[in-house]
């Protein structure tokens, strides 16, 4: 995992290393994504899989062509090959 | 009887500029946009976020023409869009790829950490939306200047939450037949980012995919041509053209009110009614009824 998740997964699971074990504390995990292991994250997957596969087309020539639904909140914060991360435009 | 509800807010604000960018002065033996127009670009892109900044509520979507946005002023872009709370979809100078002879036209799809009064991340977030098949034109210039237009195949449906969802092309892919056949049925919008010379017949275009996608279609075309549109598949032809803008070299800013909840109840089929009268064409066939035709096929040739 990504550094950020490692830390992400822990504010969940060990609060008190942040001193925030009333989880009062303002974190901005919100829009993080809680992977903890591996199995979560191949359910992820095979999820995003499924809504992919369920959204190929075939049209002309039977050539397949993939149409990627996205939810604006999700949009900002994927990152492909052709998507630097924004940090990266600074 | 079938009762149809809609989850869709009613309408959506988009703001449409037309930026008066010269494509002979921009691109003059390289892909990068040159100085002078350049900043008359920044200029003309200020300024109208500058007016749209007055207006209340503000565009929930901003649209900028393909190739109007110089490469350096993204970041700029970025933080006007934030401020505004407007999702900005913008097309960007040539970007050059991982090969320094290869070159993208990207659109940005800029979603601020804040829109239509709700967080939606931590930050504003730029996202890339490629264009698939240059125009032999602009194939033709970039070989020229000994540059190679570096195609995106990824074709993306954004669900906008209760505005709908929508799809966005550059240019040329709006003549993608295969596009436009994946889009029908699940979109709510289409944005095309131009930089045509012949609007008249990306209008005839954007008549026929708003009744075969049956969605609302909004051209955002270079000021240098002009004739940005915003059409949608009302029954009334007075209503059907929401916005069309006429003459060349001239840059152009307006707000405009699509519909979505009324359309998203014609999608599933339930007919909304305004004063006795239909609200949309009818749905073209085969919309939201699957028909085998396959299997009828097999029995007329056997």
């Amino acid at each position: 995992m990504l550094p950020r998740s490692v830390e992400t997964a822990f504010l969940e699971q060990r609060p008190d290393l942040f001193g925030n074990q009333r989880r009062k504390s303002a974190d901005d995990t919100e829009f993080d994504r809680q992977i903890y292991d591996t199995e979560d994250f191949t359910l992820m997957i095979t999820e995003a899989q499924a809504i992919l596969a369920q959204n190929q087309m075939t049209v002309l020539n039977h050539q397949p062509r993939q149409l990627i639904p996205v939810q604006l909140h999700d949009a900002s914060r994927l990152v492909g090959a052709a998507a630097p991360l924004d940090e990266e435009l600074q | 009887m079938t009762s149809y509800t809609s989850s869709l807010d009613n309408e959506v604000k988009i703001g449409l500029v037309q930026t008066s960018l010269d494509p002979a002065a921009a691109w003059v033996e390289t892909p990068k946009m040159s100085a002078c127009e350049e900043e008359r670009a920044i200029t003309e892109i200020r300024g109208f976020f500058a007016a749209f900044e007055q207006e209340a509520p503000k565009p929930d979507i901003i649209v900028l023409p393909e190739l109007s946005v110089p490469t350096g002023f993204e970041y700029q872009l970025r933080n006007m869009a934030t401020k505004m709370q407007s999702v900005v979809i913008a097309g960007l100078d040539y970007r050059v790829g991982r090969h320094p002879s290869e070159v993208h036209n990207d659109a940005l799809l800029i979603v601020p950490k804040r829109w239509r009064g709700q967080q939606m991340g931590p930050r504003t977030r730029v996202r890339r939306i490629g264009k698939t098949y240059a125009a032999p034109e602009e194939k033709k210039n970039l070989q020229a200047a000994s540059y190679e237009f570096k195609e995106d195949p990824s074709v993306w449906l954004l669900d906008g939450g209760t505005i709908g969802t929508f799809g966005v092309m550059v240019c040329y892919d709006f003549l993608d037949l295969e596009r436009i056949a994946m889009y029908r049925g699940r979109v709510h919008h289409l944005f095309i980012l131009a930089l045509n010379k012949d609007a008249n017949s990306f209008r005839h275009v954007a008549e026929a995919v708003a009744r075969m996608v049956f969605c609302n279609v909004i051209i955002c075309n270079c000021g240098h041509f002009g004739g940005s549109l915003a059409i949608s598949p009302y029954r009334l032809p007075e209503r059907r053209t929401i916005y069309q803008h006429t003459g060349a070299g001239l840059a152009t800013g307006q707000i405009i009110t699509l519909p979505v909840s009324t359309l998203d109840l014609h999608q599933q089929g339930a007919d909304p009614h305004l004063d006795g009268v239909k609200v949309f064409k009818s749905l073209p066939p085969g919309y939201n009824s699957f028909l085998s035709l396959v299997g009828r096929s097999e029995s007329v040739s056997g």
